[in-house]
C-alpha cells in the first residue's frame, strides 16, 4: 500500500474519532481529555475512560475568542484549547467528563482557570519545572495519583493493571516505529518527510493503536528501499520549538514547497516523546513519570534544561546531517524566546544556520507574503552553502 | 542577449536588463498597481522599450519582491532577501552586511565571509522603520518632498527624539513638537534616528553584529542624511550604493543568467 493510500486511511479514521466518541459517550463510556504527553493516557483508558488529547491550533480564530476573558499575552496554541469550545467548534469538551491539563506552564495554567470558569471540569496534573530535585518528581508523581483517583471516581473502575500493560506496550511499539521511520530520514534523500510524520504522529493520538500499529510496519516496510522524495541537494533542516499542533501545518508545507527537507524535529508538545520506552515491570504510574519527568531530552520549561537541549540538538545535526536549524515560536511564548536567545548565542560561530519563526497562528493573504520570504530566504540560502 | 530581473514590490516595480556580461543594459521603475503581473509586464516592457529591445532576445527572467509569484512571465522567482545579496556582492564583492529600507518592508542581512546569506531579519506588519514611516511622517506633517529631506536632516543641530516606534503614536508626538515651534529640521533627523535605531535593534534581536563593509540599499538610501545617522549610531562606516532601488532587481537579473547558464550546460 503507498504511503499516500495510508495516509488518507489514517486521515479518514482520525477524523472518525469525534463520532466513535460520541457512541462511546451514549454508550455509557466516560470521556476524558488531556492536554499532552505528561499525562498518561493509558492508564486512563485502563481505568474504562475513552481520552482524546487536546492539541489543535493554526487557525487565527480560535485565540482570538478568548479575548473577552484574557489579555493577548499567551500563546495561541493555549488560547485555542479554549478558543475552539468558545467558538462552538469544539465537539469533544462538551462531553468530556474532566480535561486534564498538566500544568507545564503560565498560558496552559491561565487557560485552564479559563475552562473552570466555563463549567469544564479540569483536572490539573502539576509538572514542577525544577526537574532535578527528588522533591519535584514526586510532586509531578503525587498530582498523577490524585489525577487517577478522580478518574476512578468518574469511570467507577479501578485502573486494570493487565489492561494498562497492554497499552503501554501498544504505545511503545508506536514509539519504535517512529524510531524507525526516524532513521530512514537520515538518508541522504529521505523517503518521508516531516509533513506526512507530524500527521503520523498527530493520528496515532486518534487512531486505535492495533490499527495505527499494523500502518505504521506497513509504512515502515514500504519506504525501507523507497526511493528519496525530495530533490536531491534539498537543505535538511532541523526543526526546534514548543509544538506544531493539530491543524498547524503551513510552515512545514512552505518549507517543502521551497525546496527543503525537514529531517529532525526536537518539539516539547502534540507529538509521542520517543526517544525510551515505558519500562513495563514494576510501579507503571512511577514508570510512566520517570519515562516523561527524568527520561528524555527535557522540554524549554524544565530548568536547568536548555545546555541538555542544545546538547540533543547538536545530536540531531550531526546525525541527521543537518544544514540549517529554524526554531518555530508561537508568539508571546516568553520562555522559548529566553531559549532561543541562548540558542542563537551558542549557534553563532557554529555553521548551521539558524532562523527564527515566529507564529500567532495568522495565516492570511498578508501574513503569507513575509512569512514565505522568510523561508524561502532561509532555504535557499541554505542552499547556496551546500 | 539580455537576462531580466524583475522585483514587484509592495510600492514599486522595478526591473534591471543585464548582457552576457553582466553589464546593466537599463534600470526602470515603476509605482506597483493592483495587478502585480501587469506592474510586473510594464515596467519590463518599458524598460526593453528604453534600450531599444524585445522580449524575445530575453533568455531569462527571474523575479523577485512580494509580487514575484504573480509575474507569469518569470521562468523563476527568488525571495528579495537572495536577490539583495546576490545584486550588492556583485557591486561590493566584500560586502558583510546589508540595511535595505524600502516602501514598506525593512531588512537587515548577513554576508558570511564565504559570500553566502548568514542570518536576516525583516519588519513584520509594521510600517515602523520603513519608507512609509518617512512618507507619513515627513511629507505629510512637515509639508517636505523626499528629496528635500536629506538636505534637513543634514541641518539639524539637536535632533528631536521620537521616542514613539509605531507610526501613529509618533505622529502625535510630532505633532506636538511642530506645535511647540520646534525646528522642522530637528523633527526630520529625529525620524531618521528612530528609523535607524529601529533597524538596529531589529538586526541586533537577529544576532547581525553589522560587520563592516556595511551598504545601504533601498529607496531610503538616497537620503544621505539616514545613510550618516546610521554612521554615528553603528560608529561604523555606511555606504548607500548607488541606484539603490535596482540593487534586488538586479540581483534577480544576475540569477537570470546564473540559470539560463545552468541550463545551457
Amino acid at each position: 500500500m503507498a504511503m499516500k493510500e495510508i495516509l488518507d486511511e489514517l486521515d479518514s479514521l482520525s477524523r472518525a474519532r469525534a463520532r466513535e466518541l460520541g457512541k462511546a459517550k451514549q454508550e455509557g463510556t466516560p470521556i476524558i481529555e488531556y492536554t499532552g504527553y505528561f499525562i498518561p493516557e493509558e492508564l486512563i483508558r485502563a481505568a474504562g475512560a475513552e481520552t482524546y488529547l487536546m492539541c489543535r491550533g493554526g487557525e487565527p480564530e480560535p485565540p482570538d475568542a478568548v479575548l473577552d476573558y484574557m489579555l493577548r499575552f499567551m500563546n495561541p496554541l493555549a488560547r485555542s484549547m479554549a478558543g475552539f469550545l468558545e467558538l462552538g467548534l469544539d465537539p469533544i469538551t462538551p462531553m468530556s467528563s474532566m480535561v486534564v491539563a498538566q500544568q507545564t506552564d503560565n498560558h496552559v495554567g491561565r487557560i485552564s482557570e479559563l475552562l473552570e470558569f466555563k463549567g469544564i471540569n479540569i483536572c490539573k496534573v502539576g509538572v514542577p519545572p525544577d526537574w532535578t530535585k527528588d522533591i519535584a518528581f514526586e510532586y509531578y508523581v503525587e498530582s498523577l495519583k490524585k489525577m487517577m483517583q478522580r478518574v476512578e471516581e468518574i469511570t467507577g473502575k479501578k485502573v486494570d493493571e493487565a489492561l494498562a500493560k497492554t497499552y503501554f506496550e501498544k504505545s511503545n511499539k508506536i514509539c519504535e516505529l517512529f524510531r524507525k521511520l526516524n532513521e530512514l530520514r537520515m538518508k541522504d534523500n529521505p523517503p518521508i518527510g516531516f509533513n506526512e510524520i507530524i500527521h503520523l504522529q498527530h493520528y496515532s493520538f486518534n487512531v486505535d493503536a492495533d490499527i495505527m500499529i499494523e500502518k505504521l510496519t506497513q509504512l515502515y516496510e514500504e519506504l525501507i528501499d523507497a526511493p528519496g522524495e525530495f530533490d536531491a541537494d534539498a537543505p535538511r533542516i532541523l526543526v526546534a520549538g514548543r509544538a506544531f499542533a493539530m491543524g498547524d501545518y503551513i510552515v512545514p508545507g512552505l518549507v517543502e514547497q521551497s525546496g527543503g527537507v525537514i529531517v529532525a524535529e526536537l518539539l516539547d508538545e502534540g507529538v509521542r516523546p520517543i526517544e525510551k520506552d515505558v519500562a513495563l515491570e514494576g510501579d507503571l504510574l512511577v514508570n510512566f513519570a520517570k519515562n516523561r519527568y527524568l527520561d528524555k531530552t527535557p522540554i524549554n520549561i524544565q530548568q536547568p534544561a536548555w545546555d541538555i537541549r542544545y546538547d540533543k540538538i547538536k545530536e540531531l545535526i550531526k546525525d541527521y546531517k543537518v544544514d540549517g536549524v529554524l526554531w518555530y515560536q508561537l508568539a508571546f511564548d516568553e520562555i522559548y524566546d529566553m531559549e532561543y536567545t541562548c540558542l542563537s548565542n551558542w549557534m553563532k560561530d557554529s555553521d548551521t544556520l539558524l532562523m527564527k519563526l515566529e507564529s500567532s497562528y495568522e495565516y492570511s493573504r498578508e501574513a503569507m507574503g513575509p512569512l514565505t520570504t522568510r523561508i524561502e530566504s532561509f532555504v535557499e540560502s541554505l542552499k547556496e552553502g551546500k | 542577449m539580455l537576462f531580466a530581473g524583475v522585483d514587484i514590490g509592495s510600492t514599486t516595480s522595478k526591473c534591471v536588463l543585464i548582457d552576457e556580461n553582466k553589464e546593466e543594459k537599463m534600470y526602470r521603475h515603476i509605482m506597483t498597481g493592483f495587478n502585480r503581473d501587469a506592474s510586473g509586464n510594464e515596467v519590463l516592457e518599458m524598460a526593453l522599450k528604453a534600450v531599444g529591445a524585445n522580449e524575445s532576445e530575453i533568455a531569462c527572467i527571474v523575479s523577485t519582491g512580494y509580487g514575484r509569484k504573480a509575474f507569469k512571465k518569470a521562468q523563476k522567482d527568488i525571495p528579495e532577501i537572495i536577490a539583495h545579496a546576490e545584486g550588492t556582492k556583485a557591486i561590493v564583492p566584500d560586502v558583510r552586511t546589508i540595511i535595505d529600507i524600502g516602501g514598506q518592508d525593512s531588512k537587515v542581512i548577513a554576508i558570511a565571509e564565504d559570500g553566502t546569506v548568514s542570518k536576516f531579519e525583516m519588519n513584520d506588519k509594521c510600517a515602523a522603520g520603513t519608507g512609509r514611516f518617512f512618507e507619513v511622517l515627513t511629507h505629510r506633517l512637515l509639508g517636505v518632498e523626499m528629496d528635500e529631506l536629506s538636505d534637513l536632516i543634514m541641518k539639524a543641530k539637536d535632533p528631536i527624539e521620537i521616542s514613539s516606534m509605531c507610526t501613529i503614536f509618533a505622529e502625535s508626538e510630532i505633532i506636538s513638537h511642530l506645535s511647540q515651534g520646534k525646528p522642522v529640521e530637528d523633527i526630520a533627523a529625529g525620524t531618521g534616528y528612530s528609523i535607524a535605531r529601529r533597524i538596529i535593534q531589529q538586526g541586533k534581536a537577529g544576532r547581525i553584529p553589522f560587520d563592516e563593509p556595511i551598504i545601504f540599499s533601498g529607496g531610503v538610501a538616497n537620503n544621505e542624511g539616514i545613510t550618516k545617522i546610521f554612521e554615528k549610531l553603528l560608529g561604523k562606516k555606511v555606504t548607500a550604493i548607488s541606484n539603490p532601488q535596482s540593487t534586488a532587481a538586479y540581483g534577480a537579473a544576475l540569477r537570470a543568467m546564473r540559470e539560463y547558464n545552468k541550463q545551457d550546460k
